[in-house]
């Protein structure tokens, strides 16, 4: 069986930072090993010709330099990701700690045990909506599991909540006015999401139009007929003005993708040179 | 220990997976030389060959939601097959290269040296789900050289084999940006769903793979070939028009009906640069017509020269459908996705495959060219039928295989010397 120590020693010369010492040592051990492993194979599947199966396990071994620093760069990135969860970790218990103390001390000072409850919610509130838009470094790997807009939207939506539960608990759920807290909320998101999209240039942001502006209206008439400012039979005919941009949109759109067409065609009609007579398959 | 990586089955593998209801998927290769080939060299090429291309040794696993390939080990007697001194050396081919390899086969390619009187014919059995008639033929010319200069001059054979990407969305790299966004974007049922088939006999539970092959030698082919030159008119349009002209007479189709046959075509067209881009296929296929029988076959390649060219004038001849298969298939868990694409697509009856020329150079071992030699596309399945073209040493191959009986191989027979009799009087129209 080959050698492969001195291939595997000259590829990796480079690397002569003290600080890499043990990590290279395991890196050629473990590589030595996979490469007399995969030798043994080639050997069982019936390649006898020992200078054949050195020269092939060399050529599946080119980028060993390359897989050593990304080996390390992995490493490095798994070890900062670690110490972030870690950190993460801690700074979350303290957070709830310190949510509970003033709970408790608010419970405590005030006696108002039915509504310091809130506190706690409005804690666990503004936690998840911390995680929702914290900066993309903060994330794990540096990238979101939301989309940005749409963690905002949802971020926005349970401080909308939030002050619902609060109205009501304050009015006895007597009026409607926590209610128009949620629809106005909602009307805001959608509004701002039937064309921002369009303006991020984002894939099928045509789709959010055509959604979310019928959405607004409804939403902006539910809100203004809570309260009291637009009767509701008349408020309906914002939601007819909905449906009409959404349509709009669309044949807007269309005629866009049409004209896209017109180009195609216009590039098909151009000569395309190709090879004499050959039309293989 | 080996280690069996998963690979992922890209498009065309679960398309070629799908046409197990046509075809059996195999592509057939036979070279005859005047030569006898080293067995113990030969096995190291082959061994190095699968080893670079993983999905040559992998199964295919067709999972409900994501299909895969898994490697496999093996061993050099599972893959090549050596026959000293066979009693028929034509049958003893036939029934290597007419075998089935299952997608779940741990091996997708089978190779057979036949040796008989100092010469050796290799056979090469191969699923079309790992590469299609243009990377076989790329992959050979490549074997023959790895053969060549091993035992010429004792370099292993590793550096030869092409390694890369084996996306479809390959065929997309060398576009610009616009051209890019176009092709992206042609959303387009493609199906022939013309209805017009070979003759053959209904399907029987008895019906065995055959191949009919016939040769046109180099004289005829040259007057062929000179004469389409004279017209204007490439190999592959007097292939198509006397296909088109003999079915109407094999088939005794209606005069006034429109025949389309599906020309193979090989979106490798649209890349510059193959060298870092994986066997796979990459081959689509384009409509070819006639608006009914022609007076002559003069005619029928006219008529045939005109359709190719309307197909040629579209800067994106092929790559309509594949968008569509690709939302098909993201879109949907895979076995969803099959079955709401086998609604959609129609498999055409009629398809042609002009290989094309194998230049005896390129394939030769140790300085010995080829004898003789022709590829030949799958078995089709009745009532489907693919014609396969190949030229080596000035000949041309025809070759036609399909799962039939004696009654459909006759036919097959028939219709080839229609279409022999047509090359006469295509070269006899064109002289006058």
């Amino acid at each position: 069986m080959k050698d492969y120590t001195e291939f595997i020693d000259l590829e990796l010369s480079d690397f002569n930072d003290p600080a890499y010492e043990e990590s290279l040592e395991r890196f050629k051990t473990k590589r030595k090993t996979a490469m007399r492993d995969r030798e043994v194979v080639l050997r069982k599947r019936g390649l006898s010709d020992a200078q054949v199966i050195y020269d092939l396990i060399i050529s599946e071994n080119k980028d060993i330099r390359h897989e050593f620093v990304e080996e390390q760069k992995k490493a490095l990135e798994d070890s900062i990701e670690k110490r972030l969860f870690r950190m993460k970790i801690l700074l979350s218990v303290v957070y709830f700690i310190f949510a509970g103390i003033t709970y408790f001390a608010v419970s405590f000072t005030t006696g108002s045990w039915g509504l310091s409850w809130l506190i706690i919610v409005a804690s666990i509130i503004f936690y998840i909506d911390f995680l929702l838009v914290m900066p993309k470094t903060l994330h794990y790997k540096g990238e979101r599991t939301i989309k940005f807009s749409y963690a905002v939207s949802i971020a926005v939506m349970l401080i909308a909540l939030l002050i619902w539960l609060i109205l009501e608990i304050q009015t006895h759920g007597d009026t409607h006015i926590s209610w128009v807290v949620l629809t106005a909320t909602l009307s805001i998101i959608t509004f701002f999401d039937s064309f921002v999209p369009r303006l991020a240039k984002e894939k099928y942001a045509e789709y959010h139009t055509y959604l979310c502006a019928p959405l607004t209206c409804v939403f902006v008439h539910v809100t203004l007929g809570l309260l009291g400012l637009l009767e509701w039979h008349i408020g309906w005919l914002l939601v007819f003005f909905g449906i009409a941009i959404s349509l709009l949109s669309f044949v807007i759109d269309t005629y866009r993708k049409y004209g896209l067409r017109a180009r195609a065609e216009k590039l098909r009609l151009e000569k395309f040179e190709h090879k004499e007579g050959e039309l293989n398959g | 220990m080996a280690k069996y990586n998963k690979l992922d089955a890209e498009l065309w593998d679960k398309m070629h997976y799908m046409f197990r209801d046509y075809n059996d998927r195999m592509v057939h290769v036979v070279f005859n030389y005047d030569y006898l080939i080293d067995i113990e060299a030969l096995k190291k090429v082959i061994i190095c060959f699968v080893e670079k291309i993983p999905v040559l040794h992998s199964s295919f696993k067709s999972n409900a939601n994501n299909p895969c390939w898994v490697e496999n080990d093996y061993t050099i007697e599972e893959l090549l097959t050596v026959i000293e001194e066979p009693k028929d050396l034509d049958e003893t081919v036939e029934d290597f290269i007419m075998q089935y390899l299952p997608p779940e086969n741990k091996l997708q390619i089978q190779f057979a040296v036949i040796n008989k009187d100092g010469k050796s014919t290799l056979c090469i059995v191969e699923n079309h789900m790992c590469m299609d008639g243009g990377d076989l033929k790329s992959f050979l010319q490549s074997f023959c050289e790895a053969y060549s200069e091993l035992v010429e001059n004792g370099k292993s054979p590793i550096s030869n084999v092409r390694q890369g990407s084996r996306s479809f969305e390959e065929v997309y790299t060398d576009l610009t940006p616009q051209e890019k966004h176009i092709a992206k974007n042609l959303y387009k049922n493609v199906s022939n769903k013309d209805t017009h088939a070979f003759p053959f006999t209904d399907e029987n539970k008895n019906d065995k793979s055959f191949i009919v092959k016939r040769k046109i030698d180099t004289e005829k082919f040259t007057a062929l070939r000179l004469a389409g030159k004279a017209k204007g008119a490439t190999v592959n349009d007097i292939l198509v028009g006397a296909f088109l002209y003999a079915m109407y007479e094999i088939a005794g189709f209606d005069e006034s009906e429109e025949i389309v046959v599906s020309c193979a075509i090989d979106l490798r067209r649209y890349m510059s640069d193959l060298s870092d881009v994986g066997y796979t296929n990459h081959t689509a296929y384009m409509p070819c017509s006639t608006p009914g029988k022609a007076r002559n076959v003069l005619e029928s390649v006219e008529f045939a020269k005109i359709s190719a060219d309307k197909n040629k004038d579209d800067r994106f001849m092929g790559l309509y459908g594949l968008p569509l298969l690709k939302l098909a298939y993201n879109i949907m868990p895979y076995l969803a996705s099959e079955n709401v694409i086998k609604i959609g697509y129609s498999n055409p009856l009629l398809s042609m495959s002009n290989i094309g020329v194998l230049d005896p150079v390129k394939y030769s071992l140790c300085g010995n060219k080829p004898i003789d030699g022709f590829m030949t596309g799958a078995v089709k399945y009745k009532p489907f039928a693919l014609m396969s073209a190949t030229s080596l040493n000035g000949e041309l191959t025809l070759a036609l295989c399909e799962r039939g009986n004696d009654e459909d191989k006759r036919i097959v027979n028939q219709f080839f010397d229609i279409l022999e009799k047509s090359f006469d009087e295509f070269i006899e129209l064109c002289n006058e």
